[in-house]
């Protein structure tokens, strides 16, 4: 088999592969870079993104309040030496992305315009209108054209890390087109394949959202860190779970239940004010508390039987309302147009004149796979950087608006340090790629080509596997749920071995990759909930109903899952305090 | 019993056949179900071995652009309910060759992207905000923002007589894009894309049908960003003309 | 799975009858024949009016006269309705081509196509006193 050689090979081309190719063609011109991704990069789910990323630029901002916020809404958990270096290379970051044509909304002296996110005490989140996420990407990728150095291997599916002596020194994939499976050799490799929300059957997540990185990186004996922290976004469309973004709030939206009250003032986050109170609303206070705690009380609400009962085609489902008619339709249309557009399409009601059903929906992995400050791994020559990765920044909980910038920075961090990487380390064993390839190639056949005649279905271990992860491991989750949970997924993965497939052709079978995305998935899931049923306490995401208080003495530590032949083994790692020591994580008090 | 949907689907497997066909599924009929839904539903119930291409199921990453009845549509955005109870026909996206089944390949428009340079390349001197940034005021914004709004989903391309015939017609979608940092305010490249849009692939093969942006989902309008490229080129031949050292 | 299979495609030409399959591409049809028409009768008008200019008074007459025969006026009610035509369709593409600025809104699409539409009534106006006239 031959083999295509690259200095430093990228899997993924959302936002975080992206910002790294670019680094590194801006770093040395003469390095090669191969970027692989599964669809074309412009389709990553970068592009979903809405609301906005957080950098610090104004005046009555600081760097220091960044952090702050970004620590205390992780709930102590993220590391404070990686938030530092993330909030002090955030502005750059953002600003090189102005350079690159990010049409940024502006203020009228044409400076960059922020807004308002939850949990913040300062308003920071650069925004284009609320497809932030859609435009960064396009003009990563619309800038990434002009590198020439960069190869692109657009559609090929990454199956395997290929090692040799100890370190990553390339991939293998199947390119989608012709269905050749083909090494890819690289001196360094950098993992930014983004999250797994689709192991949950109500999720903000794209189709593509499988989690292959961190099950590719799991695979090559890299931990999972923190794997139990599950973002829940609390405005999501009933039905498909399209994100309604945060903005709506930072523009001064609101949350009622169905008798038209504002029920996060029931839930310790502070008092509302009335809409058209020139300081409505409120940083860190109410609508824009941290994610986690307005989807618990989301939770609370539908306990106490106050959540509106929407009918839709597919059944009765309980729903808030989140109205932001008194924005009127100007602002609307200025500031967050595509909530108009989706809700229109897809909730059927027009913002302006209506509130829209909303509900909390998976939207966010803040675990992933392990890495240090610098994107590297536990394994040589293998990076991560983006949502697939957890440095961590995001802790038990991320603030709204971290995500996008994340992935500019440690993007931008793990190819510096990839590009080192590759310097100190110029051979790769070529022989032993292609060998290893080849062996891949022989497994996929005689599993999905020869094999056969199991009954199992992919669309139906994928629904028990979502249907256990949200009764087991949703936004409140106990010793016994989350043990279901465990078992269920040791029996899925003994079952997937029975599954089958249909399509036995080379040309794009689709059917394929989701059956080894299936598999993917599954090593994520069983991550998540062992990760979950080890931590007994609770602590941002992560709520157990058993062990409700925050437990800093055992467990202000990151959780490390490595995979072993069996269940996981779960080991835990400190927490690197530097000046912001573990405190209550106060809401709704001005400042 | 419940209501059903009958689905007229374009198949090709290059690996068994070179002839394409068309197959017939019968989904269950939901109201608030998309094309894509119904799509989705024979691939995880009837027939795995169905190709297609989709992710966000939002109307933001272009994935999924077919021909339903004929029409270039996103089939995250195409409603059961419009078609319902008729049959819905469903192909790839015309005058894009096919890979398999519902799967174009748009390799021709990555190239022309790149040919166009849809990147921003600055003026030689630009003021700068205290952060670093380059100012643009709201105005400056307005003027391009509507043709940065493309998703890339080639559903332009599908409705363009031009380009069926004239495939080296660089296309509504690369063009915009063209247009798009030929008015931003930042950037400076406008007679380095000339090159290329003003050439005899570019807009002077448009001969505004304009079907082109009454099938765009994001309102992009390219129909009109060529017109536009058009009276420049235009002003500036004249110009060129009348004062050669105008420029 | 072969080791190195190729791509194989499906191109699919268009149908010669391409523009009878959508009602927008007939229109478009339409438009553009009808503009040839409109481009031979002008060229034909003018090497016409070349002709008579430079003949006798005699003859003029008769040339004169002959614009009242029956061809000659369906000939210039189709020119007529065809230009019409053109300039309806051209006036309602124009806000597509001139967009105009007002600090961050566009001026709206049907103030740019009124104020051609308002002009052509004007020019219009102005050209049929002057016929009259004359």
């Amino acid at each position: 088999m031959d083999l295509q050689s690259h200095d430093i090979l990228i899997v993924g081309g959302g936002g975080a592969g992206l910002r790294a190719a670019i680094a590194i063609g801006e770093e040395n011109p003469r390095l090669s870079v191969g970027v692989i991704s599964k669809v074309y990069p412009m389709r990553s789910h970068t592009v979903s993104a809405e609301g906005g990323a957080a950098a610090v630029i104004k005046p009555n901002d600081s760097l220091d309040d960044h952090a702050k916020d970004t620590i205390a809404g992780g709930d102590w958990l993220p590391d404070q030496d990686a938030v530092w270096a993330f909030v002090s290379e955030a502005p750059k970051e953002m600003v090189l992305l102005e350079h690159w044509g990010c049409p940024w909304n502006r203020e009228p002296d044409g400076s960059v315009a922020v807004r308002p996110f939850g949990g913040m005490q300062n308003e920071r989140t650069w925004f284009a209108a609320d497809k932030t996420g859609f435009h960064m990407l396009h003009a990563l990728f619309q800038t990434s054209l002009k590198y020439n150095n960069v190869t692109r291997y657009d559609e090929w599916f990454a199956l395997k890390l290929l090692q040799d002596d100890g370190r990553v020194q390339g991939v293998a994939a199947l390119e989608l087109r012709t269905g050749a499976i083909r090494a890819l050799g690289g001196k360094a490799t950098i993992l930014c394949t983004g999250g797994a929300g689709r192991i949950f059957p109500f999720t903000t997540n794209a189709a593509i959202k499988s989690g292959d990185g961190m099950a590719l990186a799991y695979r090559a004996g890299v931990p999972m860190k923190d794997m139990e922290f599950v973002q829940y976004h609390p405005t999501g469309l009933p039905g498909t779970g399209i994100l309604i973004t945060e903005a709506a709030r930072g523009e001064g939206g609101i949350l009622v239940n169905k008798d038209g009250y504002r029920y996060l003032q029931d839930y310790n986050l502070g008092q509302p004010l009335d809409v058209h109170d020139p300081k409505h609303p409120q940083k860190k206070t109410m609508e824009l508390g941290p994610r986690d705690r307005l989807s618990q009380a989301f939770m609370k609400e539908l306990d106490k039987g106050k959540t509106v009962k929407l009918e839709t085609a597919a059944g009765v489902v309980d729903v808030v309302h989140l109205d932001v008619r008194h924005l009127g339709e100007k602002k609307i249309m200025k500031k967050i147009p595509f909530v108009r557009e989706l809700a229109k399409n897809y909730a059927g009601i027009d913002p302006v004149h209506q509130p829209i059903p909303v509900r909390p929906v998976v939207h966010y992995m803040m675990g992933g796979v392990s890495t240090d400050i610098d994107g590297a791994t536990s394994v040589p020559g293998l990076f991560a950087a983006g949502e697939c990765a957890c440095v961590s920044i995001n802790g038990a909980n991320r603030l709204g608006s971290n995500s996008l910038t994340e992935l500019l920075v440690f993007g931008a961090r793990s190819a510096r340090s990839a590009v080192k990487f590759a310097a100190d380390h110029p051979n790769i064993n070529a022989a032993a790629l292609s060998g290893q390839a080849a062996d891949e190639q022989r497994a996929i056949v005689q599993r999905w080509f020869q094999g056969g005649g199991g009954k199992e279905t992919l669309a139906g271990i994928r629904l028990e596997m979502n249907t256990t992860m949200e009764t087991g491991c949703g936004i409140y989750r106990t010793e016994a749920s989350l043990q279901t949970t465990c078992n269920k997924l040791r029996e899925l993965k003994e079952r997937f071995k029975q599954v089958s497939i249909s399509d036995k052709s080379n040309s794009f079978n689709t059917e394929l990759t989701t059956a080894i995305e299936l598999g993917y998935l599954l090593d994520a899931a069983e991550a998540v909930a062992f990760s979950a049923l080890a931590r007994k306490e609770s602590r941002g995401s992560h709520q157990r109903v058993d062990f409700p208080a925050r437990n800093d003495q055992e467990y202000l530590r990151h959780s490390l899952a490595f995979r072993t032949d069996g269940d996981p083994r779960i080991e835990y790692k400190d927490v690197v305090i530097t000046k912001w020591p573990p405190a209550e994580r106060v809401y709704g008090q001005t400042k | 019993m419940s209501k059903t949907i009958t689905l007229e689907v374009f198949r090709y497997q290059p690996d068994q056949s070179d002839e394409p066909r068309f197959q017939s599924y019968t989904v269950p009929y939901r109201e608030d179900w998309v094309v894509l839904d119904a799509l989705n539903y024979i691939k995880d119930q009837l027939d795995g071995t169905l190709s297609y291409r989709w992710s966000c199921r939002m109307g933001v990453c272009g994935s999924c652009g077919m021909m339903v009845n004929g029409t270039p549509k996103l089939t995250c955005a195409a409603f059961l309910k419009d078609y319902y109870p008729k049959p819905v026909k469903v192909e790839p996206l015309t005058n894009f060759p096919v890979l398999r089944d519902l799967v174009v390949n748009i390799d021709d428009f990555m190239h022309k992207m790149k040919e166009v340079k849809t990147w921003l390349i600055p003026k030689k001197e630009l003021p700068m905000a205290g952060s670093g940034e380059y100012l643009q005021k709201p105005e400056e914004l307005a003027q391009y923002k509507q043709f940065s709004m493309c998703i890339n989903c080639m559903l332009c391309y599908a409705a363009c007589p031009v380009y069926g015939m004239e495939p080296e017609f660089i296309g509504p979608a690369a063009i915009a894009l063209a247009q798009r940092y030929n008015l931003d305010s930042r950037d400076g490249a406008k007679d380095e894309r000339a090159e290329v849009i003003f050439s005899g692939e570019g807009i002077w093969e448009c001969t505004f049908v304009g079907e082109c942006s009454v099938v765009c989902p994001k309102k992009v309008d390219p129909a009109g960003a060529i017109q536009q490229a058009k009276v420049q080129a235009t002003k500036e031949w004249w110009l060129g003309w009348i004062m050669p050292k105008a420029k | 799975m072969t080791p190195e299979p190729k791509t194989k495609q499906l191109i699919r030409p268009m149908s010669p009858t391409w523009w009878l399959e959508k009602p927008a591409y007939t229109n478009f049809m339409i438009r553009d024949f009808t503009s040839v028409f409109i481009a031979a009768y002008c060229i034909f008008l003018m090497v016409v009016l070349c002709k008579a200019m430079h003949s006798d008074a005699a003859s003029f007459q008769a040339f004169y006269a002959s614009w009242g025969s029956g061809f000659s006026k369906t000939l210039h009610l189709i020119a007529l309705i065809f230009a019409a035509y053109h300039s309806i369709t051209f006036f309602n593409l124009t806000p597509r081509v001139i967009v105009v600025f007002k600090g961050e809104e566009k001026v709206p699409e049907s103030t740019i196509a009124l104020a051609h539409y308002g002009l052509w009534a004007v020019v219009s106006l102005v050209i049929i006193v002057i016929g009259l006239w004359v």
